[in-house]
């Protein structure tokens, strides 16, 4: 089978779409947060959002995103938002915490409660997705669609005060701006982002989207404007080339697509290296 | 535009570091505020700016805070931050621009260039902040200070980590917005002997004492005290 006569199938068509567009979404709210030193927030909120989604496998929710997402959400602002005013146990330390805290409740969780019958399927797919990714509906293109346009709406709109709070958020203090109100809106919007990524494309992908784009673009380029575009387009063409390699050679789609972002990450790398070197 | 200080008591989670401090400057002063390090002048500055609560007391500047330019010192997220001269400068202009518009005015780029220029880093506009010396780089960031606050700068050991050459450069600069645009300067420093001299008054911060007055008169005190 060609990659040509694949694009036939729905199921192909809807795992591109909506990896492609989640792909955006995540490698945007990446930018800051890899700028801001908190690129494992990624990893430690994905794994908060197992933990909601082990939940509702355990009382058998309908939709699951009805507990995912406030608890990613309320655990994002609480990390990110809040995170550097009021700290009483170090950053570091909490986020690890909440890393190992939340994959060992949401496992102890399914196991325990859970009355489904195949429990390491369902763990396995939460953490790694791939199943779900080729078994998706029209509402969840929709849903991907929506999220996008408010994402990229949002990064266009606040673009200037994004890229303030990631650069100097003192100085917005200093100057009576309220910073605050903005590292809220990003964690917010960042928390609603990690948790629908996680439901479509499990938390594995969801942190490498994260981290990976962003990183690739900061090697290349040297405006911010430049590395916000360029991660969003990395983002996508990976998964969009990882969705399709993977149902050619039959391989698990969502690492695929995380190897697709550490090549590009990798190529980028040497890129730099060379160019330091040679001029 | 001027600040007054009174009665402020500055420390951390209500333990005071210094106590009962009282002073006013003028527009178009220079103000230098030393000490050894631990008596709170870091501190102090930040409680200036906003970024710490005083534990007691006020601090006015009869103006908005929106008026006033903040130079931090170097963090580490700014170290290898992709992002042009430009872009940066440019987010000087965010205190005063509403929420709502999300670019930049006419009036704003008119604004954003007149910076540049000052600070002389035209020819570094479109460069990455992180390939900049530490010398340009703090130009920058007085730039970015200067586009928010044509009046009044806060600057917070500015030339930590410059060689001599750079920080000569920088003090220089500063003194040339001070003596002929008549803005408004009050920098913490720890290197006394060659920042002090462009200065009009002095702040000294000892443990638990501090002493305030104009150059000259800091320059008797300090001479003084060598006679003894």
């Amino acid at each position: 089978m060609t990659a040509l006569e694949l694009l036939r199938f729905p199921f192909v068509q809807y795992a591109l779409i909506v990896s492609a567009l989640m792909a955006v979404c995540a490698s945007l709210i990446g930018v800051p947060l890899v700028l801001k030193r908190y690129s494992f927030m990624g990893f430690g909120l994905s794994n908060v959002a197992f933990m909601g989604m082990a939940f509702a496998i355990v009382i058998d929710a309908t939709n699951s995103l009805a507990i995912v997402m406030p608890l990613t959400v309320a655990a994002t602002i609480l990390l990110i938002g809040f995170g550097n005013r009021f700290k009483k146990i170090s950053g570091d330390a909490s986020l690890a915490m909440i890393t190992v805290g939340s994959l060992a409740i949401g496992h102890f969780a399914i196991n325990t409660f859970s009355m489904r019958g195949n429990i390491t399927a369902d763990v396995s797919e939460t953490l790694f997705g791939g199943m779900r990714l080729l078994t998706l509906q029209m509402p969840d293109v929709w849903q991907s669609i929506a999220l996008t346009a408010a994402v990229i709406f949002f990064f266009a709109f606040f673009y200037r005060r994004i890229f303030a709070i990631t650069f100097d958020v003192d100085f917005m203090q200093a100057t009576g701006q309220r910073p605050l109100i903005y590292e809220l809106l990003l964690s917010a919007i960042t928390g609603v982002v990690i948790a629908m990524s996680m439901n479509l494309l499990g938390s594995l992908l969801t942190a490498s989207l994260i981290i990976f784009p962003a990183l690739s673009a900061m090697r290349l380029f040297k405006s911010y404007k430049t590395v916000v575009i360029f991660a969003a387009i990395a983002a996508a063409t990976c998964s969009l080339l990882g969705i399709l390699v993977s149902i050619l050679f039959e391989l698990p789609v969502t690492t695929t697509i995380i190897l697709m972002n550490i090549t590009l990450f990798l190529v980028l790398l040497a890129v730099d290296t060379l160019r330091k070197i040679l001029v | 535009m001027s600040l007054s200080i009174s009665d402020l008591s500055i420390g951390y989670d209500g333990v005071a570091i210094l106590d009962d401090i009282n002073f006013n400057i003028n527009s178009g002063s220079y103000l230098c505020i030393v000490g050894e390090n631990g008596t709170g002048k870091s501190t102090l500055l930040k409680t200036i700016s906003n970024l710490h609560k005083p534990i007691f007391g006020d601090i006015s500047f009869g103006v908005s805070r929106r008026e006033i330019g903040y130079l931090s010192q170097q963090t580490a997220v700014q170290k290898d931050f992709p992002a042009t001269v430009s872009e940066i400068v440019a987010t000087g202009t965010l205190s005063k621009g509403k929420w709502y518009r999300p670019f930049y005015s006419k009036q704003e780029k008119e604004l954003i260039s007149w910076a540049i220029e000052k600070t002389n880093i035209t020819d570094i506009r479109d460069k990455c902040f992180r390939e900049l010396s530490g010398g340009q780089q703090r130009r920058v960031l007085l730039a970015r200070a200067l586009v928010g606050a044509k009046n009044f700068i806060i600057l917070d050991e500015p030339t930590t980590g410059l060689d001599p050459a750079a920080t000569k450069d920088f003090y220089e600069l500063l003194e040339k917005l001070n003596r002929n645009d008549g803005i408004t300067i009050i920098m913490v420093t720890h290197d006394v002997e060659s920042a002090i001299r462009y200065a009009t008054h002095v702040l000294h911060l000892q443990s638990d004492d501090y002493f305030f007055g104009t150059l000259g008169e800091y320059s008797q005190l300090r001479k003084g005290g060598a006679d003894e």
